[in-house]
């Protein structure tokens, strides 16, 4: 009864690993044909796989119920006598125990109840066997109604007292989306790629491949790892896979010095993971001696999680949300993200834009129950994700309008996305969040691999060297067109219906928190992100693709049309960009009638839910609940609409030519666009307050207290210092007259014969 | 049973013997000398073991390896020395002296 699809957990992980390894072991030596076969076909595998094991769960949720097993105890107890009910529960236990492979919840909880009705149903005692027998079936029908997940361990990593971590990998609905948008986004970029990186030396090729693959490995770790510590394993490797691809040129020192602070912000947050885990353990421990010290997710989730929790489970979800800003790029930690666009384009599509940065949603989203109720100093750690994740939309969003480099817009754009998820995660939907996840995942990725075409061919990243690209690259035009509208939250396009959503759910938990302002100040800067999201995205189709060319110069090429395989994904991204929507249409659901479950609703059972966390929150079929959703959704179009109005009056209507560009924006705007150019100064700031003052710090002490007393005069000098000391003092021995000799000889038998004796007197 | 005899006698003339054979190797100048009481302190752990091996002859296995050992020492001391009085010949020819203080001697540490 081993369900083959939990064998394919480690294959899913296994088969793009070993695509790393063979391509950076023989890549090189192979030619690209081998390097690109090998680097495309690898995600496709584990998209496959993926895919398998989706369905997989799909059968097993409405497969035999767990209450068919519970039954089968009832009915063994009975009237049966005491040896026969013995037997029949073991043969009850047997069938519980082929189902390991499900999600342990359900499964641990009936072994329990076995437990607690063994013994009482051989006491003989027949009220405590009914109420054994009332509780089994309660927890047996609460089991079914929990959807299942496959479990597989591949063996206990570490164990110490009863602090135990397995290396064990769990695939539940909330892990399942995000591996197939990473395995099938990821290969669609790999095959994009085999085109972008076409032209590369065969060495620089196979590296890259490497890299990419070995990335996908690491993420498919972080979203299947079945506790704290393993996602971390995946949190590191995806950290490091992008320090890799950012700095990926690295004889310029400047994309080298990019993916530096790439690496050292993100270290500061990973601190703030690690902290947290610790934290967390603490938490535990306080529980009892018995608890086991697991950092398993469900373990964590449900011994801490579901309750109000302040003190150092509120401290250790602040801290693991510290870590979140850094890998996600949240105020204060967002700093970094516009500089990884130093590394190839699909790169930032696929780990800068698509999957890496979300893997803070995804980590508190896996501990929502936990983050649910989690408070520092009576602050609850959720609201501060919302406002953290709505202030760095906004700021973000205004900042993508003042960039001129078009791979800088997008990036900024990507940090403001995040934002969006976080106020969605922080306004405990989750469902939401994760679906905002997946649109944004196919328009943004369709936006890159379009910046990365038009780079390819016009040879630069500034939009104002670009401009009429309508007429020479008329596909990616289209598909940029398309994934700019979805983006933009164009009605009826994809990154309508999530952007939507999640603007909703603010608004629903600014009523149930008794209509508190900050809530409502939430949603209006939402709001208006949503305004500044369409106005830079009609201002990137403009100035890249509208009015007249405004590169090449005299003598310059025509840019080319997109090669096939670079067009192909652009094409496939763009038409999920307008209909991946409907994953959370409910009039979808209605059509398919209950035989297909909407994204946000599919996650929900896996997640802290705000309904059931919030007192009055409006019922979801209620009718307030439904004229909220239909404003909720007017404003939203409004504001997008407007924006792109605004953006077309601004940037389309008559773009501007070469040289009255720097004349077009004059007086009080000036001033604007410099500090929206600039990203608010907050480089600078953090430049001037902090990493200056660390650095002039730390270069003195270690020059002066490290370098010059530990180094030189500690472990140089005094090597030679004590050996000449240690002579000085040995020679007095070395005489050369035997007798001598031999006297130090039987002093020191006395002595270790003394030290021998007095040991075992003592013991 | 005669009083030298018993257990504590035995290890008791065991260690005497050893502690003269050390206070010989320490005290005399004479090579020849400290070759013997080197002899004395061989002899001395031989009859601790063979003492002990009568002590536990009753446990089977025991008292049997004991014994094997000492034999085992008597050969290993009588081949050790062989060698040890060829090379005191050996400097005896070189420095016309047996003394350990003997100045030339002292040279032999380096």
């Amino acid at each position: 009864m081993f369900p083959k699809e939990t064998a394919l957990l480690p294959a899913i992980i296994l088969v793009p690993l070993l695509g790393a390894l063979f391509n950076g072991l023989f890549g090189k030596r192979l030619g690209k044909g081998v390097v690109s076969t090998v680097a495309v076909a690898t995600p496709l595998i584990a998209f496959f796989f993926a895919a398998a094991v989706f369905f997989g769960l799909h059968a097993a949720d409405h497969g035999p119920l767990f209450s068919d097993t519970s039954v089968l105890v009832l009915k063994a107890k009975e009237g049966s006598t005491t040896s026969n009910l013995a037997r029949r529960l073991e043969k009850a236990e047997r069938s519980l125990a082929k189902r390991d492979d499900l999600f342990a919840a359900p499964v641990v909880e009936g072994k329990r109840v076995l437990r607690l009705v063994g013994p009482a149903g051989l006491a003989d005692d027949v009220r405590l066997q009914t109420v054994a027998q009332r509780h089994s079936l309660e927890i047996a029908k609460a089991a079914d109604a929990a959807p299942r997940s496959y479990r597989y361990n591949l063996g206990t990593w570490i164990s110490v007292g009863n602090f135990k971590v397995d290396f064990e990998f769990v695939v539940d609905r909330l892990s399942i989306i995000l591996m197939l948008v990473i395995t099938g986004v990821g290969f669609l970029i790999h095959l994009y790629s085999t085109s972008y990186m076409g032209h590369e030396k065969v060495g620089t090729y196979a590296r890259y491949f490497t890299y990419l693959n070995l990335f996908i490995a690491s993420m498919l770790v972080l979203v299947m790892g079945g506790n704290l510590l393993l996602l971390f394993i995946g949190w590191e490797g995806v950290g490091m896979c992008s320090y890799l691809l950012i700095g990926f040129e690295y004889e310029d020192p400047a994309k080298a010095a990019c993916g530096t602070k790439a690496f050292v912000v993100n270290r500061i947050g990973d601190m703030g993971v690690v902290l947290g885990m610790f934290c967390l353990l603490v938490a535990l421990s306080q529980g009892g001696p018995d608890i086991p010290l697991s950092l398993d997710f469900q373990h964590l989730n449900m011994a801490l999680g579901g309750k109000a929790q302040a003190g150092l489970v509120g401290l250790g979800c602040l801290l693991l949300f510290f870590g979140c800003t850094g890998k996600s790029a949240q105020i204060p930690l967002h700093l970094w993200l516009p500089d990884a666009m130093a590394g190839p384009t699909p790169v930032s599509a696929l780990i800068h834009a698509a999957t890496m940065v979300t893997a803070g949603i995804y980590l508190i989203a896996r501990m929502s129950p936990i983050f649910a109720g989690a408070e520092v100093i009576g602050v609850p750690v959720l609201g501060i994700v919302a406002l953290v994740g709505a202030l760095t939309a906004f700021f973000a969003g205004a900042a993508a309008i003042g960039q001129d480099d078009i791979k800088k817009v997008l990036a900024y754009s990507t940090v403001s996305q995040l934002g969006y998820m976080f106020l969605g995660v922080g306004a405990l939907a989750m469902g939401a969040a994760v679906f905002h996840l997946v649109t944004h995942a196919f328009f943004k990725a369709v936006l890159f691999l379009g910046a990365g075409a038009v780079i390819h061919a016009t040879h630069t990243q500034s939009m104002r060297r670009m401009g009429g690209l309508k007429n020479y690259m008329p596909t990616t035009y289209w598909t940029m067109a398309v994934g700019a509208l979805a983006l933009a939250g164009f009605p009826l396009l994809s990154g309508f219906f999530s952007k939507d959503m999640i603007l909703f759910s603010a608004l629903m938990r600014a009523k149930a928190e008794g209509a508190h302002w900050i809530w409502y100040g939430l949603y209006f800067l939402g709001l208006g992100t949503g305004f500044l999201t369409a106005v830079y995205s009609t201002r990137l189709i403009g100035m890249t693709f509208w009015g007249d060319y405004r590169g090449g110069g005299p003598g310059g090429r025509h840019p080319h049309a997109a090669p096939s395989a670079m067009a192909s994904p652009l094409f496939v991204l763009g038409l999920l960009s307008i209909f991946a929507g409907l994953l959370g249409l409910p009039a979808l659901a209605a059509w398919m009638k209950g035989g297909a479950e909407l994204l946000p609703h599919y996650v929900a059972p896996v997640v802290a839910q705000a309904s059931s966390a919030l007192n009055g929150y409006p019922a979801p079929d209620s009718h307030i609940f439904h004229s909220y959703e239909k404003a909720g959704l007017l404003i939203g179009s409004m504001a997008a609409l407007c924006g792109v109005a605004v953006g077309w009056k601004f940037w389309g209507s008559k773009p501007p030519s070469k040289i009255t560009w720097e004349s077009q924006v004059t007086g009080s705007l000036a001033g604007v666009r410099q500090v929206l150019a600039n990203a608010w100064y907050y480089d600078e700031w953090i430049n001037k307050r902090f990493v200056q003052p660390a650095v002039k710090y730390l270069s003195g002490l270690l020059w002066e207290h490290v370098d010059d007393n530990a180094i030189d005069r500690g472990l140089v000098d005094g090597t030679g210092r004590v050996a000449v000391q240690l002579s000085l003092f040995t020679r007095v021995f070395q005489t050369g007259r035997v007798a001598r000799y031999a006297a130090y000889f039987v002093v020191g038998a006395v002595v270790i014969l003394a030290c021998v004796h007095l040991y075992s007197i003592s013991h | 049973m005669n009083s030298l005899t018993t257990p504590d006698a035995i290890q008791i003339i065991a260690a005497l013997l050893f502690c003269i054979g050390v206070f010989g190797v320490l005290s005399r100048r004479n090579l020849l000398i400290i070759l013997m009481s080197v002899e004395l302190m061989l002899n001395g752990a031989n009859l601790s073991l063979v003492g002990f091996a009568r002590e536990f002859a009753h446990l089977p296995g025991k008292s049997e390896s004991a014994q094997v050992m000492v034999l085992m020492a008597m050969a290993v001391a009588a081949a050790e020395v062989a060698v040890g009085l060829s090379i005191l010949i050996a400097l005896f020819r070189h420095v016309r002296s047996v003394s350990v203080d003997h100045p030339q001697a002292t040279t032999l540490r380096d």
